[in-house]
């Protein structure tokens, strides 16, 4: 037997556990057609053959709201898999099993993989295995994937189950909706509307459901079948809203939890005679999300996360500084003047290595948090976040969005948009989309953390969490500013459950760290470097013209011109620090000119040009050209402040033997202090998102008109800000 | 000789990078880390794997 299975579940049910111990080495990682998101793939061979094993992104529901969601359900419909293995937490069984309801109700071959069952096993719930098997008509195996147990009970269960056949499961929905799903299930059998590769009534329920991609592929499939289903469905909402004040969709779900309740409630799933013991988690909760307490301990956790990554980090940053640097020195010596060598040395080392250069506090940072997320503590913080937010005019689940897009550092705003999705007030949503790109995103950390290391280098620690303070009071004022003034609307209540504290795995956060830290090596590689070899062009063209040049020329000549044939040969052939005075004055000189002529070229250059012209209005903030062409590109991605600074200093270096890091650079720079680098990271917080996140923010509003007005007005706020700052600062400093 | 090299690498970086532009303004890589974003909150893909649930 050879037959393909895939692995599916909630996040976080070990479903990745699982898949390592049925695979091992043999995997691969691929992406799914047409879409970035990342496919694992293995085999595992079995007593009766080879098992192909396909990973599918973990989701909680197979709806089209997001694409892995998408991603998920295509594959089971396009692949037709022999057996869909649905990983369930045992310690969360009925919010695990509305997924597993959902792969019955496509009338796909499911078998169960009751997986943590130790951990429902010290939570003393105890599941009735069989029961659970019975009432459900799936096979269900119990599982500890990390310890690997359960394993082969597992595959023997697969490889007996391929072949049978099943019966889809049917759910009621309640009256309205089940009488209307008979119908629409006869006209969409009857016409073969889209049933080449669906069920009918899974489409009738989609239709209710709402679901974008069905619908459109509807309309395209018979556009007056559709609009006939389409009718059904207005019908019954209407109804429904006028008589029990709810909609389609939430009547599915809670019928579907309900099905799951009415099947737990038969003896399925009971707790150990001391049930009211609280468990440890509650407990620790009691203490650490404390309505006095848990702030504190929240923000103290955040500084400690902060300290620990300031400090471990500061060592390897060294080296990887002297690293870029002993390679700046090999490429100044190995290749001639010109422009190939300025692209090399001024473009990529010291561009693209400025951003390289902070991956060890990248990697520190993500440690820590991997450790947050991995325990469980994230998600109380989330649990805390929420009243805050609420008061702010925003979902309690939008601190989840936050979270994600770097609320605590080094996260994504382009994710984070996507999870305003789980919103479903439609206001709330566009105020998160709107706010989540003041985060302090993965790309934005190396510009704190250049600024920081440079002026702050006494309180790195502090100053990140006064970033982050400012950031968060930011979100949450614009936030304000929003809802009660172009997106007013009520706030709508949220309930949140806190999965319980779980000690984290060594290798669990290995993983998370290493795979955000090469996310942000692969990008600086590919799009950062991409930009910043643009960038250095921008920067390098079009040059002096040839009177100019001359000119550089010619006061060339009137220093050597004034010098004794003796020094001109001390300068040929005598190293730096051995010269004489004299011929070490002339050679200062000329270092001068040379100095002169680079910053000309560089002022004289696109960027140069359109840095200056900015420079007008920049002034008051703070910000010279350099800064301006810095913030320019970062708006093609936000590390690209750090490349084109270390690129635009790099070129007018006096000295390019001498090993300097970017932040000595800027501290050496005129132009440049505390006042200057607070100025550029709040605007650095504020300003537009970007490009990525604008076009996310434009596809989520469904207009480029919200992601028009993110730009403009986040760089506007960005520049009161910073102006307000430095105005204020220079006279008070 | 240098100016050529040096052309070709520019020429190679518009390229990539207006490409991959292009691909972000199409929808193709708006959820790709290696296009978009550092970090995504989970493996490959940008799915926020906190374990909170929205609950009615
Ligand atoms: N106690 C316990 N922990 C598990 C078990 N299976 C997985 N884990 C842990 O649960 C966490 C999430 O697992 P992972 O495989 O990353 O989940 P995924 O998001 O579904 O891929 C990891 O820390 C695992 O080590 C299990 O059976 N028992």
């Amino acid at each position: 037997m050879s037959a393909a299975i895939v692995l599916a579940g909630n996040p976080n049910s070990g479903k990745t556990t699982l898949f390592n111990e049925l695979t091992g080495a043999r995997q691969h990682v691929g992406n799914y057609p047409g879409v970035t998101v990342e496919k694992k793939q293995g085999t595992c061979p079995t007593e009766s053959g080879k098992l192909t094993i396909v990973d599918l992104p973990g989701t909680y529901s197979l709806t089209a709201y997001s694409l892995e969601e998408v991603v998920a359900r295509d594959f089971l419909v396009d692949e037709n898999p022999s057996m869909v293995v649905d990983i369930v937490d045992a310690s969360n069984l009925e919010r695990n099993l509305y997924l597993t309801v959902q792969f019955m109700e496509m009338g796909l071959p499911v078998t169960i993989a009751l997986n943590m069952m130790d951990v429902a096993d010290k939570r003393r719930i105890k599941i009735d295995i069989e029961k659970l098997s019975k009432l459900l008509d799936v096979p269900v195996v119990p599982t500890i994937a990390r310890k690997g147990k359960g394993k082969k009970e597992l595959l023997t269960t697969i490889s007996s189950h391929v072949e049978n056949k099943i019966k889809p499961l049917n759910i009621s929905y309640g009256r309205d909706i089940d009488t209307a799903l008979d119908k629409m299930e006869e006209m969409i059998e009857l016409s073969g509307f889209l049933t080449a590769k669906y069920r009918a009534r899974w489409v009738a329920i989609k239709y209710f459901e709402n679901d974008s991609q069905i619908t459109e592929l509807g309309k395209k499939a018979d556009q007056k079948i559709a609009s006939d289903l389409e009718r059904v469905v207005e019908k019954v909402t209407d109804h429904l809203s006028a008589t029990l004040d709810t909609h389609p969709e939430g009547m599915i779900a809670d019928h579907r939890y309900g099905f799951i309740n009415s099947i737990l409630k038969q003896g399925v799933i009971s707790y150990a005679q001391d049930r009211n013991r609280q468990q440890i988690s509650d407990k620790i909760d009691r203490v650490v999300t404390n309505q006095f307490l848990g702030p504190i301990i929240m923000v103290a956790i955040i500084m400690g996360l902060y300290k620990f990554t300031f400090s471990y980090s500061e060592i390897p940053i060294g080296w990887f500084e002297s690293f870029f640097g002993w390679m700046g020195g090999v490429a100044d010596s190995a290749l001639s003047d010109g422009l190939l060598k300025s692209l090399v040395i001024s473009g990529i080392i010291d561009g693209v290595g400025g951003v390289l250069g902070f991956v060890p506090l990248i990697m520190f940072m993500f440690l820590g948090i991997a450790f947050l997320e991995d325990s469980g503590y994230l998600a109380r913080m989330a649990f805390m976040l929420d009243r805050v937010f609420r008061m702010f005019g925003l979902h309690g689940s939008s601190v989840i969005a936050f979270i994600v897009s770097g609320g605590i550092a080094g996260g994504c705003a382009v994710p984070g948009v996507m999870a305003a999705r789980t919103l479903k007030s439609p206001k709330e949503r566009l105020a998160t989309l709107l706010t989540v790109p003041f985060m302090n995103c993965g790309a934005k950390l190396p510009v704190f953390a250049l600024l920081v290391a440079a002026f702050f280098s006494e309180n790195e620690a502090t100053v990140m969490l006064l970033i982050t303070l400012i950031s968060w009071v930011g979100a949450l004022l614009v936030a304000r500013l929003l809802r009660s003034t172009i997106i007013k609307g009520e706030a709508t209540p949220f309930v949140m459950e806190l999965p319980p504290y779980r000690l984290p795995t060594i290798k669990g956060i290995l993983i998370h760290t290493w795979e955000r830290t090469w996310q942000y090596i692969q990008k600086a590689g590919t799009v950062i470097l991409g930009v910043s070899i643009i960038l250095w062009a921008m920067m390098t063209f079009p040059g002096l013209d040839q009177t100019k040049i001359q000119e550089f020329e010619n006061q060339r000549s009137v220093i050597t011109s004034g010098v004794s044939s003796q020094i001109l040969d001390e300068l040929e052939t005598i190293q730096g620090d051995q010269l004489s005075a004299n011929a070490l004055t002339v050679k200062e000189s000329l270092t001068q000119v040379d100095f002169d002529e680079a910053h000309a070229g560089l002022k004289n250059s696109i960027a140069g040009r359109i840095g200056s012209s900015l420079e007008g209005i920049t002034k008051f903030a703070g910000f010279d050209w350099r800064t301006n062409i810095a913030l320019v590109g970062g708006f093609a991605a936000k590390e690209v402040v750090v490349s084109t600074l270390g690129t635009a200093y790099s070129m007018g270096e006096v000295d390019p033997e001498e090993i300097t890091s970017l932040s000595d650079k800027l501290k050496a720079a005129d132009g440049w202090g505390p006042l200057t680098a607070f100025s550029l990271i709040l605007f650095t917080i504020f300003y537009a998102p970007c490009f990525v996140t604008v076009v996310c923010i434009a596809k989520e509003a469904g207009s480029w008109k919200w992601a028009g007005f993110s730009v403009v007005f986040n760089t506007a706020l960005a520049f009161g800000v910073s102006v307000l700052f430095y105005q204020i600062g220079s006279i008070v400093l | 000789m240098d100016s050529i090299i040096v052309g070709i690498i520019v020429i190679a970086a518009v390229g990539f990078s207006v490409r991959n532009f292009v691909k972000i303004y199409k929808g193709e890589g708006s959820c790709s880390c290696r296009e978009g974003c550092t970090t995504c909150s989970s493996k490959g893909a940008c799915k926020p794997d906190f374990s909170i649930v929205n609950k009615k």
